[in-house]
């Protein structure tokens, strides 16, 4: 489970990574030229387990500025976790395990997945939901008709916008 | 073991120290507008009515902690509900090791609304 950078920081909420992430984001030196990348993908993923105001995307590929968003078919219970502010932009991809608890399969450079329902999405979709079944049968990821059944704290989105 | 570093006599502090923090103060800037924001029950419609802003632009505002400037963090709160941020230091760096000399860590929370405006100006709220 990935700890926040700040020593006694708040845990409101919970991610979960796979050792290759982990280890870029703890020591984003290590990513070389891409570590101002990964220091603010980290700083973008305590937020989230500090339990703050998150943006949510319910239609995949229906995002503009949403910090997480639900990806095609929405019954693989997949989400990515969107990191923009710097570019490239990164995309965390994985799923819900319980509310407020993300756990986080797999990342990708955004440059590299190409249009919406690309075959690199498929790909990289695929290759997600591979990683969750080897590691949590039978458990299957959350899927929910609104933003509450996967996040506290979240922003609404405006529907008389 | 944390990357970050708090700063040090006679030491460069470290790019990504420096890196998280402004992308750290940047998510709580964005926190501090929208539970504003939230609070208010305006919709965004009405919030790029009273900044003079086209919708779609209050939209990407408010749907990520991008790189606001603080004129922006300014003309949201404000417009919002009269609010503006009130900074005081932290040391979040401080909890592990107090006798170092740690880093401030501004924290903004919307200054407490003055009393409600004359018959002058017709924006009283409630």
């Amino acid at each position: 489970m990935l700890q926040p950078a700040l020593p006694g920081a708040a845990v409101k909420r919970h991610v979960f990574v796979t050792a290759g992430l982990n280890d870029l984001l703890t020591d984003p030196e290590s990513a070389a030229e891409q570590r101002a990348r990964f220091v603010d993908l980290r700083a973008d993923l305590d937020a989230f387990i500090d339990g703050g105001n998150l943006t949510f995307c319910l239609a995949p590929f229906g995002a503009r500025d949403e910090r997480i968003a639900r990806l095609a078919p929405v019954d693989k219970g997949l989400c990515e976790f969107r990191s923009r502010h710097l570019k490239p932009g990164i995309r965390v991809i994985g799923g819900f395990a319980a509310r407020d608890s993300f756990i986080a399969l797999g990342w990708h450079f955004r440059r590299d997945l190409g249009g919406a329902g690309s075959r690199a999405w498929r790909a990289a979709c695929v290759e997600a939901r591979r990683i969750w079944d080897g590691l949590l049968p039978p458990h299957q990821p959350l899927i929910c008709e609104t933003v509450n059944g996967y996040l506290s704290n979240h922003v609404f989105p405006d529907p008389a916008a | 073991m944390s990357f970050l570093t708090p700063p040090r006599d006679g030491q460069k502090t470290p790019f990504v120290t420096l890196a998280y923090f402004r992308q750290r103060q940047r998510d709580r800037l964005f926190d501090l507008v929208h539970a504003e924001f939230r609070k208010s029950g305006l919709t965004q419609a009405e919030l790029a009515r009273r900044m003079g802003r086209r919708p779609e632009v209050v939209s990407r505002m408010l749907g990520a902690p991008g790189n606001w400037r603080l004129d922006t963090v300014s003309d949201l709160l404000f417009a919002i509900s009269g609010a503006e941020a009130a900074f005081t230091a932290r040391y979040p760096m401080a909890e592990s090791a107090p006798d170092a000399a740690a880093p401030a860590d501004a924290v903004a929370t919307p200054a407490a609304p003055s009393p409600a405006p004359t018959a002058r100006d017709g924006r009283t709220k409630g």
